[in-house]
């Protein structure tokens, strides 16, 4: 690609994977089952590229004029939050508390928390919500912020579920558009592992009244 | 437009309601909308395009663009970053407008002609009695008349029941609950919602007109999309839920005296001192959310109703004077979440499905209210909602935190991995309660202004909401109530979510009655200065849903203007 660096592209594949971590533990894949006979794998949220929502949502929540007064500039929401995740996952790593073995061939170009198993990337967030790492050392916007790095781990989780379950995967090629140029190009996948049916007209689950009453003439 | 009488700020829950009110007086009035105006052809792509200044008839009113725009689809409309419900400019390529949020939460407000209610569930409660009289500068009674306007002519019903409705009604009463059928509550009890949504048409359940033909006649199609935003009805006014903008906006277009203009955010509010008025409120400087060109307008009166966080935001952001209650003694009613999941065969017997199938119905049919604590309400949601709703908590993953024995739940916390997957792929089996709190005031909870950021339209606004001891303890209570309300119904399994504090969706109290304005909503210390939103509640009306009575208290507003300032 003419006009990114190869500095650029690592840094691309660096948030890519880290976003691809995290939306795999908190939504993997699964087995259903189909019938007495088998089960069926459900996709999970990496399989579904949920982590480019979170990327995008990160990259669009906030203009350019208060980026600037952040001093987000020159970096990225993504990157400082990449870099956050990394900052839990080196506390968890240091502190012998990790569960099971470092695995650095999972996601290429990642940094420490995707090195981590499934449980330790939850157990990594868990530190970082509880503020058991240094502050001090995190990048901007998060650097001695307290309270948006709590908020923030809350929000890559509720990120990474409503892109699961709401149509954004269905948006398919068009699903990085500004959001006036998407187009839904099949049924939801979240949709269809929760039994969605998708919008309606109606339905006719119409079972009563359990009361009534009857309004007031009032003067106009 | 010259001799304006009222410029009112915000087209929603309360500024639609006043704009009506004065307009039916014969006053000539003005309401500025930060965001989009959608179904009204001057706006036909209201998200990319410019369009047109302002509209003033209800001939520009277009059901059929309603209805594209409205899509149902949950990410297209609810996205809060960059849907069409959100707090942002109508341009959805650019980004929302920033909140300082110090804390866990989320802050779900809309801009655009109708306000939040344009994605409100339309539940619309009385405040509990006992939480006005001798509390409120008003009483009770005072307020009825004013509820009564606004239920009929919204209107307000009864909901009807669905199979999640008849399941809790089913839980609450074997749980020992009692039904009270009323609008005025004084006992604990369970009973159907009374919302502004229509009740179904009569032909519901006759098979011979498709749900597609329904959708096009009067009345609720039980759909179940009343937060993505309803778009069912014949024409804009008769648009199954009633978002002010289907029902008090076409009524002030009616009057022939009220103009409407989106895409313009009020940036300052102006003010002249003069000996025989003394310190008063003349006209607002407005910014075109498109092209950034500002200008200022001049009126009579001012009327803010731009919303708990937007009114004190702009009060201080205009250097009005100093007032120790401006922004302050927000409630948000310090929200939770528990969910049941049922096993096929119990729905069966209960309900002769196999589903609850949490996506029909009025989305909050049903509901407990325990004056003195607060309420529980139904809530079904389309899947992404649901989900996004398991991933925010206090108490960090589910599974770092294991319930002890005694607790009446089986999972609490953040669900994630195996837990979530189970509670989606139960989606359909499940029901989901949202716990209501009669929260305290506190004076360290509020709005108060970014000394460093700001955006184009002034320094943004910080929100800050710590509940109280005596919050806390009767969240707790009503999260056991309605932990209990599920077991007994059959639940197989009893999730608490455990919301962080800082879910604000019911913000009210942040210009309070009796501090920032008098009881007939006008600031004590800016003359021709009102407020009509849900920043004037004295207290969090003992923990029910606010818009009512914003609406009740902004139709009696519009009688004190005329007394005061036009007979």
């Amino acid at each position: 690609m003419l006009g990114i660096s190869e500095g650029e592209r690592s840094l691309n594949r660096y948030i890519r994977s880290t976003f691809q971590a995290l939306v795999h533990a908190i939504i993997p894949p699964h087995y259903r089952n189909k019938d007495l006979f088998g089960t069926v794998q459900v996709a999970g949220a990496q399989e579904l590229h949920v982590y480019e929502y979170v990327i995008w949502i990160l990259e669009h929540s906030i203009s350019l004029p208060v980026k600037e007064q952040l001093n987000l500039v020159n970096g990225s929401m993504s990157k400082a939050t990449a870099e956050l995740l990394d900052a839990g996952a080196v506390q968890l790593i240091q502190t012998g508390q990790i569960l099971y073995p470092l695995n650095v061939t999972e996601f290429s170009s990642g940094g420490p928390f995707t090195t981590l198993s499934k449980v330790d990337r939850l157990r990594a967030i868990t530190l970082i919500e509880r503020l058991n790492i240094n502050l001090e050392n995190l990048s901007i916007p998060y650097k001695s912020n307290p309270e948006l790095v709590r908020d923030m781990m809350d929000v890559l989780n509720e990120l990474t579920l409503f892109g699961h379950y709401s149509e954004w995967t269905a948006y398919g090629t068009t699903r990085l558009f500004s959001p006036e140029y998407r187009r839904v190009e099949h049924f939801p996948h979240g949709w269809y592992q929760t039994g969605y049916p998708g919008p309606s007209f109606g339905y006719r689950d119409f079972r009563g009244f359990l009361a009534t009453y009857k309004h007031k003439k009032v003067d106009d | 437009m010259a001799n304006l009488d009222v410029i009112v700020i915000g087209a929603g829950g309360g500024g639609a309601v006043i704009a009506k009110e004065l307009g039916e007086k014969g006053l000539n009035v003005l309401v500025l909308e930060a965001g989009p105006w959608y179904g009204n052809k001057k706006w036909p792509n209201p998200n990319s395009q410019q369009g047109a200044q302002s509209s003033s008839t209800s001939e520009d009113l277009d059901v059929i663009l309603y209805k594209q725009l409205l899509n149902k689809f949950e990410m297209n409309m609810n996205d809060l970053v960059s849907g069409r419900f959100r707090w942002g400019p109508a341009d959805r390529s650019r980004s929302q407008w920033f909140r300082n949020a110090k804390q866990k939460g989320i802050i779900w407000q809309c801009s655009g002609v109708g306000g939040t209610t344009q994605t409100y569930t339309a539940n619309c409660p009385r405040a509990y009695p006992a939480a006005i009289d001798q509390v409120w500068p008003l009483s009770y009674c005072e307020l009825v008349p004013y509820y009564e306007k606004v239920e009929t002519t919204l209107p307000v019903n009864f909901a009807a029941t669905t199979a999640k409705e008849e399941l809790f009604y089913y839980g609450a009463k074997k749980a020992g609950w009692n039904l009270i059928p009323t609008l005025d509550v004084t006992v604990p009890g369970y009973r159907p919602q009374p919302n502004a949504i229509l009740p179904p048409n009569e032909n519901i359940t006759n098979l011979n007109i498709t749900v597609e033909q329904l959708s096009w006649m009067e009345g609720c199609t039980l759909a179940g999309h009343c937060i993505n935003g309803c778009p069912h009805g014949p024409s804009i006014d008769k648009i199954a839920k009633r978002s002010t903008n289907v029902s008090y906006v076409p009524l002030a277009l009616k009057t022939g005296n009220v103009c409407i203009r989106p895409n313009a955010f009020v940036i300052k509010i102006i003010t002249e001192n003069t000996v025989s008025k003394g310190l008063h409120a003349v006209g607002v400087k407005i910014r075109d959310t498109w092209t950034g060109e500002q200008e200022e307008l001049r009126a009579e009166i001012i009327v803010m109703a731009s919303g708990s966080i937007e009114s004190p935001r702009l009060w201080l952001n205009s250097g009005l004077p100093v007032n120790p209650w401006v922004g302050r003694g927000l409630v948000n009613h310090y929200m939770d979440w528990v969910s049941g999941i049922f096993d096929e065969k119990n729905l069966i017997q209960i309900l002769g499905t196999p589903d609850v199938n949490p996506f029909v119905g009025n989305t909050c049919g049903a509901r407990l209210d325990y004056p003195g604590l607060g309420t529980l309400q139904t809530v079904g949601m389309s899947p992404g909602l649901t989900a996004s709703f398991y991933g925010l908590s206090e108490s960090g993953y589910s599974f770092l935190n294991k319930p002890s024995m005694n607790d009446p739940w089986d999972i609490k916390g953040r669900l994630s991995g195996y837990e979530l997957k189970e509670a989606m792929d139960s989606y359909r089996r499940t029901l989901n309660i949202l716990v209501s709190t009669d929260d305290e005031v506190d004076q360290r909870n509020g709005i108060t202004l970014d000394p460093v950021i700001s955006d184009e339209n002034g320094f943004v606004p910080v929100v800050t909401y710590r509940p109280t001891k005596k919050s806390i303890r009767k969240r707790s209570e009503l999260t056991k109530m309605a932990a209990d309300l599920l077991r007994k119904a059959g639940a197989k399994k009893v999730i608490w979510t455990n919301w962080p504090a800082g879910m604000m969706i019911h913000l009210e109290s942040t210009m309070r009655m009796g501090f920032v304005v008098n009881q007939d909503c006008e600031s004590f210390q800016v003359k021709r200065l009102y407020i009509a939103d849900n920043s004037v509640h004295y207290n969090s009306l003992g923990g029910v849903n606010p818009t009512l009575t914003t609406q009740a208290l902004a139709t009696r507003t519009a009688e004190k203007v005329v007394e005061k300032y036009f007979n």
